[in-house]
Formats: structure tokens, C-alpha cells, sequence
């Protein structure tokens, strides 16, 4: 008798246990959101534990307009961008509280186009869905679910019970294999970097505008940066700086962005950081405009790498950067990363040659972007 | 609390534990009667009210209805051989007076409820337009009605068992807890299946011990029910829905796909709530009769509704279709014609012997398109199946001389493939009346598919329907499955997939739970922006 009911446990356990595996598999790396956003959040998840010397958090402006790995080649320093589409300063204190759980950056830099945002922007589903689909810590994930969620709330630690209807979606399939070989490896090969490919230039109409002039930030924007910045204080991060990427100025849209960052570095300043607008420096960057943008707010690869080497000067004469001391595993990893990078320069190159009609096209770390670079490796 | 919520599931969950966790056996089944009504409840306080109504008045009249009868009895052995047989029957036919009055008064005053609540406006609307306004526009005002969770399911439910205590057919449940246990069991007060007193009230306050082989059977059941709601109906339902929307906009060969795919939501979302109910009474210990026997393997329409919700047939067969068809009238109308002569004639004789029948069936299925709810489409629905019915008894003898004629071998497979095909043309043509928004709407859609087929058009407007090539396929793939399980269930006279499962190896048993399971997790249509979409049968 007690034969029978341990054969039968044993039924049923391996069975949950198929079930599980299966289902837990799907849902890591195919029924979620595979966009380059969970991506880059998983591939700096998967960076070793205090291997980081700096982390630039922000929006898109962030992965568009800067490379990790050419920062790296430019200055041995290594450093990541924890940055997804649209994330506004909501978010802020939960990804500062991510950043701090694995890494201590020497430097943290912060992009400022998430406090420009309205109400509409402030409280995106999608940005509570991209930052908890790669949060592992459960508390966290928890208060934000909690506070911010607004689809069912199951979803968000069962991301299956959203996504398991998308399977058909575009670049799905990619960008899960993308996932699991960034898992396999243990780290990501583009660390997140996002390059416009657009061969149309941006058309630029720049507008006037008056550089000193300030405008107030939505006063839930203000709440939430007010709070990031006090968080900041006690983050214990060496140097915190607030800056703003190149953008230009081609509509009323970003005559207002720009006179909110106007204010906003008011407000961080009373905090004691500072802030730097790095659009001044885009004729010392060699960034032309409108050439080497994408749109109004993102650079193109071109762009993204002028900019990239710029910031790492910058960066390095500001706070007195050393190369990063990396193990000889990681010293081999970075310098893979590398290898891709210049391969995927290679291979936008000839991409400029031979432009597709897709004027949206954009290379990041994808499966089937990742299987054109390593035609040029 | 929709069965396809996480709600429900854990509900259940909790349910079948406190059931089997309670030490005392004996009053286990108040476990159920607390947990029926914490479900209803759920659904909205003012409901219960309604159906305490039922409970009350129903377990009074059934007790008093039985007193009754126990004292005329009493009463008659008493006075023994003092009475003269006239006086008996005179004495006698008092009680069954009383018996009538205190019968009709429950089921008016129930009934009554029901058709407030489901008709009144439907009615309202009828005299409006006969006065000449609009049905809206007129003397009698439209009311603001809600209809009680599974109104007509337990109404029936209650209503049939009073009637079998005035027959004799069952005894009358004393107390009255127990008999609110049977009115609102939880798995089946949403959508059926309409038990029978005799069948179910026993098994529900049986003392029950968890066994094995029924919580298996059972979640194989529930199983097999999410599959066919969760991959099947919830996907063609958005097609269909798109199309009678506004079916104007789309061709004849489109509304036909329309139609197609309601006889397949329709069977995969009934049947699916039934399995999943079956599935929950099997594991708390109790067999619920089966609705489904796959109908669309019919041979006739009558055939198709002995197989289709079989409990609503059974029921307007027992309350309904034989008291009107024994009745005096329609036996004297019978034997009237027998012995005139025209009933002398062959075909007089035949329609003589069963113009009871067929005139109650179309009674029947007038009613049972009333069930269905309040619409003049609905009353359309009812008189295609019950007069189709009545068609086929009345011309049998011709059918029978036709196939003889054509030297037709009426026990061959592809005479039964005929029928099968035959019978599914005339139910699809009875779910048109169900998707249309009135009975102008069916008989133009109707219309539109006999003389609007553009393949070429209705293949680009399938595709715009809601549903991408990969819906299309996975529903084709469902379809298949739920086939070929219909055909092993028919062939091996079966009516669970479960059953079918314990005749193979562990593997094969494992293998097909596991793929079940993962084609729910990854094909259902649930999760944000679904709307558990109630089932079918919610609405009646």
C-alpha cells in the first residue's frame, strides 16, 4: 500500500516538476517582454558583482546615444547603461536600489529626459512592466507591483499570463534565444547598446529658444526627483552627476524638455550634485547636426560613437578614471565585447552602403543582428 | 466569480480542502452549503434573496404537498372499510385539489420571478408595438431588470423537484438546509446541468473521503473543460463577434464561417463549463449527470437534442412534453381522428397516433426558445427545432418509403455520414436565430448566406476578423482534437476524455496531461485586457 502511494507522489511530483521547468522556461525567455529594454536590464543583472565603475541611468537617449564597450575600448573603465524606452523618474529609486544590489559604481550618471514628462508618461505601464519582468528581488518588486501596477498583478511575477498570447510577435523568437545565449554566456555582448541605422537624416528646423529660461517640472516629476535625489545622498555613490545627452531643439516639444531640465538642474543642485547639459559640448564631441541624429533626441550610431568617446574623456579628466581592475575572465569578456562592437561598426558601415528601405532599422543584441555581426568578426 | 478567474480556482481550492478537512464526516456537506452560498454571494447580495425565495417557498410546498398525501393515506386506512368508494374518491380527489393548488401557487410564484425578471420587458415591448409605438417608445415602461446568477438552472432545478414530490416520484427533503444544499451547489448554479432531486440531493449529503481515481478523473475533466474554453471558444468568439457586430458589412461566406465557428464556440464553451463543473463535483465525491453526449454526431434533430443539454431535454420532456402529451385533450384529439375517416387511411392513422407527440414537441421547443431568453428570435429558435421535429414524426412513413424506394441501407456508414451532415445544416441553421440581434437579423443572414457567397471577398474578410493565420490554425488543431476525442468517446460509449486516458500507459497519460496543461499556458485567450468572457450559458 505505501509502495502504491510513493510511486503515485512520485507521478505527480515529476510531473508538476516537467510542468514547471517547462513553463518557467517559456516564461525567462519567450512568454515576457524580450524587447532590447529587458535585454539590456537582464544583460547588467548578469555583470559580476562590483565589476561596474560606472552606470549612466535614464531613458532611450541613454542606450541610443552611448556604448559601454566603446567607453571601454576608450578607457579601460567599465561601465553599463541601466537605462530602458521612456523611464521616467517614477522609477528612479527603484533602479538606483537595483543598481546598488550587485554593483558600486564609482560613478553614476543620470540622464535627465525622464523628469520632462507629463502625468501621461509618468506612470507607463510599460515602464512598470519593463522594470519588474527584471527585478529578482522580491520585496522590491513587490512595493512596486503594489504601488504602481495596474494590470493584473499576478502578471507581474507570471509574466506568462500577459506575454503568452504575443508568441507570434515580431523578433520574439530572436530575442528569446538572445536572452537564453545571454544566459548561457553570463554576459552581454552589446551591453546594451541600441544604434540607429536610419539612413535619412533627422530633418532639423531648429527653433530659438532661450537658454536660461525655466520652466516647472509636473509637480508629481518634481515629488519623484526630489526623492531620487535624497536617495542619492545616501546612496554612498563617490560622484553623481546629472546631465543631459545631446538633443535638438526642433519643436515646441523640446523647447519645453529643454526648459524643465533647466529646472530640474535647479532642484538638483539644491541637492549639492550637479548638472551638466552635454549638448553644449557636441561641437568639442565632432556631433553634427542634424547628421549624426537619429531624431530630435537620439544620435545615430555614428553619433552614438562620437558621442560615447567624448563622454569617456570627459569623464575620465573629471573624476580621475582608472582603468577598471577586471579578473582575467572578465579582462576576456570585455575584450570579446569589443570584438563585437568593432564588428558591428564594420557591419553598419556596409549597412550605409547598402541602406534597406526600413528607415527605422536599429542593431542591438538580437539573434539575428548578432548572426550579421558575426559575418564581420 | 467567473470559472476561468484565479478567483474561482482558489475558491475551489480551499473548498475541496475544508471539505475533506473536516473531522466531522457527518456534516461535511454543510462545507458545500457554506461555500454555495459565500459563491453566490460573490456574485451579489440583492441575488440571494432570490434564491432563498426558491429554497424556502419550494421546501414548504414539497413538505406540505407530502403531508398532505401522508394524511390522505392515513386518513383512508383510518376510516377503512367506513367508507363507501365514492366517498374515497370524492375525499381523495379533495386532497389532490389541494395538492394542484399548493403546486401551482409554488411554481406561479417562482415562475412568476423568472418571468418578471426575463420577459417582462420582452412582453412590454411585444404590447408596445402592437399598440403601434416603438418597443421602448410606448404606454408599458421598459424596467431596469437584473437577473439573479443561474435563475433559470435552479428555478427548473427546484420547480422539478416539487412537481416529482407531487407525483410520488421522490420524498420531500425535511430539512431545509439540506435542501438548499441541492438548489445552490456551487459547480453547476451557474449553467447546469439541471439535476434531478433523486439523482443528486443523496450524493451531496453523503459522507465522502477523498479518493484518488476522482480527484484524477475530476482534474482531467476540469482539464479538458479549460482547453475547450480557453483555446477554443474564447478564440472563435472573437471572430464571431466581429462579424455579428455588424454582420451587413461582410458577405455571405463570412457569416457562414460566422456561423461555423459559433457551432464549434458554442459546443467547446457549454461543454466546457460543464466538464469543468463535473470535474469539481467528481473530486468532491459526486456524480453529476451528463449534459454532452457528442451532439454533433446526431442523426436527427431530435437525436441531436437527446444529446444536446440533455438535462433541459429531460426535464421539458418529464414537466412539460408528457403531461401535455398524455393529457386528456390531446388524447381525445388522437382518438377523435383514429375514428373518423380520415384516421381510417394509412397516413390518417399514423398522424392519429402522433399528433400528441409532435404538437408537444413543438410546445416543447417553444418553450425551451423562451429559456433561451427574451426574444422573438429565440421563439424563432425553438419553433425551427420543434417544428423540424414534428416534421420528421408526422412524414416518417414517407422518409421510410423514400429510402426503400432508393434502396437506401439505412444501417450503412455512409447513410449515418448523410444524417450527421444533414442534421448539423438544419442545428446551424437554428444557431443563426442565436447570433443574430433579432429574427429580421437571422432570416437576413440567412438570406445573405444562400445568395452572397464570394470566396475570394469572404477569404480576405475572414482574415480581418480579429484572428491572425496562427488562431486560425491553433483553432483547427482544437478542433481536431476535441474530434477525435468525440470519435474514441462514441466508439468506446464514453463521456470523459479521462476515461479514455486510464486505458494507456503512464507515458502516454503523462504526455497528454502535460501537453494539455502547456497548450493552455501558452494558446488560451486569458491574462490583461481579456475579459473572462462569461460562459454561453451565464446569460440564460
Amino acid at each position: 500500500m505505501k509502495r502504491t502511494y510513493i510511486i503515485r507522489l512520485i507521478k505527480i511530483v515529476s510531473l508538476v516538476l516537467v510542468l514547471a521547468v517547462i513553463l518557467g522556461l517559456a516564461q525567462r525567455y519567450y512568454m515576457r517582454d524580450t524587447t532590447n529594454n529587458s535585454i539590456r536590464l537582464r544583460g547588467f543583472e548578469l555583470e559580476d558583482p562590483h565589476s561596474l565603475d560606472v552606470v549612466v541611468l535614464g531613458a532611450s537617449e541613454v542606450y541610443s546615444d552611448f556604448s559601454a564597450v566603446e567607453f571601454y575600448k576608450q578607457t579601460g573603465v567599465t561601465s553599463y547603461p541601466y537605462a530602458y524606452a521612456a523611464n521616467p523618474v517614477t522609477f528612479w529609486k527603484y533602479e538606483l536600489r537595483e543598481i546598488l544590489k550587485n554593483q558600486k559604481p564609482k560613478v553614476l550618471l543620470v540622464e535627465t529626459n525622464g523628469v520632462v514628462y507629463g502625468e501621461d508618461m509618468l506612470y507607463k505601464e510599460a515602464s512598470v512592466r519593463y522594470l519588474a519582468d527584471n527585478m529578482e528581488c522580491m520585496p522590491e518588486k513587490m512595493e512596486l507591483v503594489s504601488e504602481y501596477g495596474t494590470e493584473d498583478k499576478l502578471s507581474y511575477y507570471f509574466p506568462i499570463i500577459k506575454f503568452h498570447g504575443e508568441w507570434q510577435a515580431r523578433d520574439r523568437m530572436s530575442n528569446a534565444l538572445t536572452l537564453a545565449k545571454m544566459d548561457l554566456r553570463g554576459y552581454s555582448l552589446l551591453k546594451g547598446s541600441f544604434s540607429h541605422t536610419a539612413h535619412k537624416k533627422a530633418e532639423a528646423k531648429h527653433l530659438d529658444y532661450d537658454p536660461e529660461k525655466k520652466r516647472e517640472l509636473d509637480p508629481d516629476a518634481e515629488k519623484y526627483l526630489r526623492e531620487f535625489l535624497a536617495d542619492c545622498q545616501n546612496s554612498g555613490i563617490e560622484h553623481i552627476l546629472f546631465v543631459r545627452f545631446p538633443h535638438q531643439i526642433t519643436g515646441e516639444k523640446s523647447v519645453r524638455a529643454f526648459e524643465r531640465c533647466n529646472r530640474a538642474a535647479e532642484i538638483i543642485r539644491e541637492y549639492g550634485f550637479d548638472y551638466v547639459d552635454l549638448d553644449a559640448f557636441c561641437k568639442d564631441a565632432g556631433i553634427q547636426k542634424p547628421e549624426d541624429f537619429h531624431n530630435s533626441d537620439h544620435l545615430m550610431m555614428t553619433g552614438q560613437k562620437k558621442f560615447t568617446d567624448f563622454l569617456a574623456k570627459y569623464l575620465t579628466d573629471r573624476f580621475d578614471l582608472e582603468p577598471t581592475r577586471l579578473s582575467e575572465k572578465q579582462e576576456k569578456e570585455w575584450k570579446e565585447c569589443c570584438r563585437y562592437m568593432d564588428a558591428c561598426f564594420a557591419y553598419y558601415e556596409d549597412y550605409r552602403k547598402n541602406p534597406t528601405e526600413d528607415d527605422e532599422y536599429v542593431i542591438y543584441e538580437r539573434e539575428k543582428d548578432i548572426k550579421e555581426i558575426e559575418k564581420y568578426l | 466569480m467567473a470559472f476561468t478567474t484565479l478567483t474561482f480556482f482558489l475558491f475551489t481550492a480551499v473548498v475541496i480542502a475544508v471539505y475533506y478537512l473536516f473531522p466531522v464526516k457527518k456534516y461535511q456537506w454543510l462545507i458545500l452549503l457554506a461555500a454555495d452560498y459565500v459563491f453566490y454571494l460573490y456574485a451579489g447580495y440583492k441575488f440571494a434573496v432570490f434564491i432563498l425565495f426558491t429554497t424556502v417557498t419550494i421546501y414548504l410546498a414539497a413538505i406540505r404537498i407530502e403531508s398532505l398525501k401522508l394524511r390522505s393515506k392515513e386518513k383512508i386506512k383510518a376510516e377503512g372499510k367506513s367508507w363507501s368508494r365514492e366517498e374515497k374518491k370524492a375525499y381523495k380527489a379533495g386532497v389532490k385539489k389541494k395538492e394542484k393548488t399548493i403546486l401551482a401557487l409554488a411554481l406561479i410564484a417562482n415562475f412568476g420571478i423568472l418571468v418578471f425578471l426575463k420577459y417582462s420587458n420582452f412582453l412590454a415591448g411585444g404590447i408596445n408595438q402592437i399598440l403601434g409605438h416603438t418597443a421602448d417608445g410606448g404606454p408599458l415602461p421598459m424596467l431596469k431588470l437584473f437577473l439573479p446568477l443561474g435563475i433559470s438552472f435552479y428555478t427548473f432545478q427546484a420547480a422539478g423537484y416539487l412537481i416529482d414530490v407531487s407525483r410520488g416520484a421522490v420524498k420531500a427533503e425535511r430539512n431545509l438546509l439540506k435542501f438548499a444544499l441541492f438548489i445552490s451547489f456551487f459547480p453547476q448554479i451557474v449553467q447546469g446541468p439541471i439535476s434531478s432531486f433523486g439523482q443528486l440531493a443523496a450524493q451531496l449529503t453523503a459522507e465522502h473521503k477523498p479518493e484518488f481515481i476522482r480527484f484524477k478523473l475530476g482534474l482531467e475533466l476540469i482539464l479538458w473543460g479549460y482547453f475547450k474554453k480557453l483555446v477554443i471558444a474564447d478564440r472563435a468568439v472573437i471572430a464571431i463577434n466581429t462579424v455579428t457586430a455588424d454582420y451587413t458589412q461582410y458577405t455571405g461566406t463570412t457569416i457562414l464561417a460566422a456561423g461555423l465557428l459559433y457551432a464549434l464556440q458554442l459546443y467547446a464553451d457549454f461543454s466546457a463549463g460543464i466538464d469543468i463543473s463535473r470535474g469539481i463535483a467528481q473530486i468532491l465525491g459526486i456524480d453529476m449527470v451528463q449534459n454532452f453526449r457528442r451532439p454533433y454526431f446526431a442523426t436527427s434533430i431530435n437525436d441531436y437534442w437527446r444529446r444536446w443539454h440533455i438535462t433541459l431535454g429531460a426535464w421539458m420532456k418529464n414537466y412539460i412534453f408528457n403531461p401535455i402529451a398524455i393529457s386528456k385533450l390531446f388524447l381525445g384529439w388522437s382518438k377523435k381522428m383514429k375514428q373518423s375517416g380520415f384516421g381510417k387511411t394509412a397516413a390518417g392513422a399514423h398522424i392519429a397516433r402522433v399528433l400528441p407527440t409532435s404538437i408537444s414537441s413543438v410546445i416543447v421547443f417553444l418553450v425551451v426558445g423562451l429559456w433561451h431568453g427574451a426574444n422573438s428570435k429565440y421563439i424563432a429558435f425553438g419553433l425551427w427545432n420543434g417544428g423540424i421535429i414534428m416534421f420528421s414524426i408526422l412524414l416518417k412513413p414517407v422518409f421510410d418509403k423514400m429510402c426503400t424506394a432508393l434502396r437506401i441501407r439505412t444501417e450503412s456508414f455512409g447513410w449515418r455520414v448523410f444524417r450527421i451532415i444533414r442534421t448539423f445544416i438544419l442545428v446551424l441553421v437554428g444557431y443563426y436565430f442565436d447570433i443574430a440581434p433579432g429574427f429580421y437579423g437571422a432570416m437576413d443572414m440567412m438570406r445573405r448566406t444562400l445568395v452572397d457567397q464570394r470566396l475570394s471577398l469572404g477569404k480576405t474578410e475572414i482574415a480581418g476578423l480579429g484572428l491572425g493565420k496562427a488562431d486560425f490554425l491553433i483553432l483547427a488543431i482544437g478542433m481536431l482534437i476535441m474530434f477525435v476525442i468525440s470519435i474514441m468517446e462514441e466508439k468506446n460509449q464514453i463521456d470523459t476524455p479521462g476515461e479514455l486516458l486510464e486505458r494507456r500507459s503512464f507515458a502516454v497519460r503523462f504526455a497528454v496531461i502535460a501537453i494539455t496543461v502547456l497548450m493552455i499556458a501558452f494558446w488560451g485567450i486569458y491574462g490583461p485586457g481579456y475579459d473572462p468572457a462569461d460562459f454561453v450559458y451565464m446569460q440564460f
